[in-house]
């Protein structure tokens, strides 16, 4: 019998090291880390100079308003210089996170040009003044255009090196914090922690013991729980990490994820309009029944753009945004680490054994915590010390316009580059098959999550979410 | 066993010479991991948090934590 001997983790080899510094290293080589440094940095300058009597708001530049297309010649002809300084500040930031990343600058930035030149047109086509009358969204339209071209052209690998969903989004949500101030995320959070819990606890075990009934493995089946209660695609890969899942388990997973994400996108504004729910609470059923952040956020803000536009729709654009953030991040994102923990204590200690030793720790909550959410809490955190004891009329004077507006601004273009990335990323071809039980399962759960989600946000919390604005 | 890497203890008891981070049979680079999982990149990223330092198992062609192990651990060419 060899004798056993405790030590410390091999030592790393050349190719492991080199591995490590370049796309191991927990704050280079992780997007959720450069989404922090780019979006607080970004709210830092601004804050910065809010300070200082100036602003950011020359380069935080967006289309606006418009009924005849010489109107658009006349903005693109007066703002061409700052669409410009925009587009490089952009490619210089996300350019230099993705070399971090693995991704070559030279092949990012030409990507990323296309990516802007389509984000630019979209935003255009969503303030024109008949946009609404024609459902053109920017969101709805960006994954339809994204879709159309990714489904219709094989584009070269070096083409795609911008199309980064979750860098986009991630950076848009830390942003999108400034706009959140701390005393709302207080306010709101517990009453998101719960209905979030609520969903996710049952939306789980119901695809679980959905799959188990048809006969699937219980990673599997687990994976699939975690995609449908937590934070889609994410909450499945991390999970099956933790309880190392076969992969074709999360082959699977993404397949069935993706799809019911991409249905979500369309169908929940759709119903809600047709109810005629508020901003806020529509954003909270989004919150609560979307299976992703980028896919929940393009709902969300398409609902929000029907504020104001769309007759019987109340509630501001940004209601529907600040609920669906309040409940996904905060709600459902902010706990994956937690689910990962537990089910690999499971995995362990109750299911059959794979052939691969993995082991449970307390560690697995932090390794695995979205650490972007972190950005999103600072950021808000900023702006609310910045603003603390600022009077309603000088914050609609001063703060909205110099600070606010600007930023808000950033987060629409972030939140534009992701929709359309998430449609250029949409390859029927890619996905594999799913087969018909685990799609049965998950869409059972997609069902009972849909309907539970939407008693919870317009009847039992429905006055809590229309009071968000 | 034999080969000349010391041996330690799986979480399980088994004697593994080292953990999947150190194994030839781990594909963990987010580039190779989306490559081998399509889709992922549309709703998700091999480069996020949460995926921490996973990677595929070419052997088990299990997705697993770099800290599990097994008994046909290969260290990685030097």
């Amino acid at each position: 019998m060899t004798e056993i001997v405790e030590q410390p983790d091999q030592p790393a080899s050349k190719s492991q090291i080199s591995q490590t510094l370049t796309t191991r290293s927990p704050i280079l080589g992780r997007e959720d880390w450069w989404a922090i440094w780019i979006g607080l940095g970004l709210v830092i300058v601004a804050v910065g100079l809010f300070a200082t009597g100036s602003t950011i708001s020359w380069i935080a530049v967006a289309p606006q308003k418009w009924s005849h297309l010489p109107e658009v010649r006349a903005q693109l002809g007066a703002h061409w210089q700052q669409y410009a300084a925009l587009f490089v500040l952009w490619g210089v930031l996300f350019g230099i996170g993705a070399s971090a990343l693995g991704i070559r600058f030279a092949h990012f930035i030409p990507s990323f040009l296309c990516v802007y030149v389509a984000a630019l047109v979209l935003y255009f086509v969503g303030q024109w003044s008949q946009a609404s009358h024609y459902n053109l969204e920017p969101p709805l339209l960006a994954l339809a255009l994204g879709l159309v071209v990714a489904n219709a052209a094989a584009l070269p690998r070096r083409a795609q090196a911008a199309f980064r969903v979750e860098f986009y989004v991630k950076t848009g949500i830390v942003l999108l914090g400034a706009g959140l101030p701390m005393t709302l995320i207080a306010w709101a959070g517990p009453v998101a922690i719960v209905q979030a819990a609520i969903v996710s606890l049952v939306t789980f075990f119901v695809i679980y013991w959905s799959a188990r009934f048809f006969g699937l493995d219980q990673r599997l089946a687990a994976v699939l729980g975690t995609g449908g209660a937590v934070c889609g695609v994410s909450g499945s890969i991390a999970v099956a990490g933790a309880v190392g899942a076969r992969k074709q388990d999360v082959s699977i997973a993404i397949s069935v994820v993706v799809l019911w994400a991409i249905v979500m996108i369309f169908l929940l504004p759709l119903v809600s309009r047709g109810l005629g729910l508020s901003t806020g609470v529509a954003g909270a059923w989004i919150g609560t029944s979307e299976f992703a952040d980028a896919a929940g956020l393009a709902a969300a803000q398409a609902y929000g753009g029907y504020a104001g536009t769309v007759h019987g729709i109340a509630g501001s654009a940004d209601a529907a945004v600040n609920a669906f953030t309040l409940m996904k991040v905060i709600g459902r994102d902010l706990w994956i680490g937690i689910w990962a923990f537990v089910l690999s204590i499971v995995a362990t200690t109750r299911w059959e054994a794979t052939g691969v030793h993995t082991r449970a720790g307390a560690g697995e909550i932090w390794r695995r915590f979205p650490k972007f959410v972190l950005g999103f809490l600072v950021a808000s955190l900023l702006v609310t010390l910045v603003t603390h004891g600022v009077s309603y009329a000088a914050y609609k004077h001063s703060v909205q316009p110099g600070l606010v507006a600007p930023l808000q601004v950033l987060r629409t273009w972030a939140f534009t580059f992701a929709f359309l990335a998430i449609g250029l990323t949409t390859r029927v071809r890619d996905f594999s098959s799913v087969g018909a039980k685990p799609f049965y399962a998950f869409t059972i759960g997609v069902v009972v999550n849909v309907v539970l989600g939407f008693l919870l946000s317009t009847q039992v919390f429905s006055g809590f979410w229309s009071r968000l604005g | 066993m034999s080969g000349s890497e010391p041996v330690r203890r799986g979480a399980a008891g088994h004697a593994t010479r080292g953990n999947c981070k150190g194994c030839r049979h781990h594909e963990g680079v987010p580039e190779s991991l989306e490559a081998q999982l399509p889709g992922i990149r549309t709703l998700s990223s091999a480069y996020g948090a949460v995926c921490a330092a996973d990677g595929l198992c070419t052997l088990h062609a299990r997705y697993v934590p770099a800290h599990a192990s097994c008994g046909s651990f290969e260290p990685l060419p030097r």
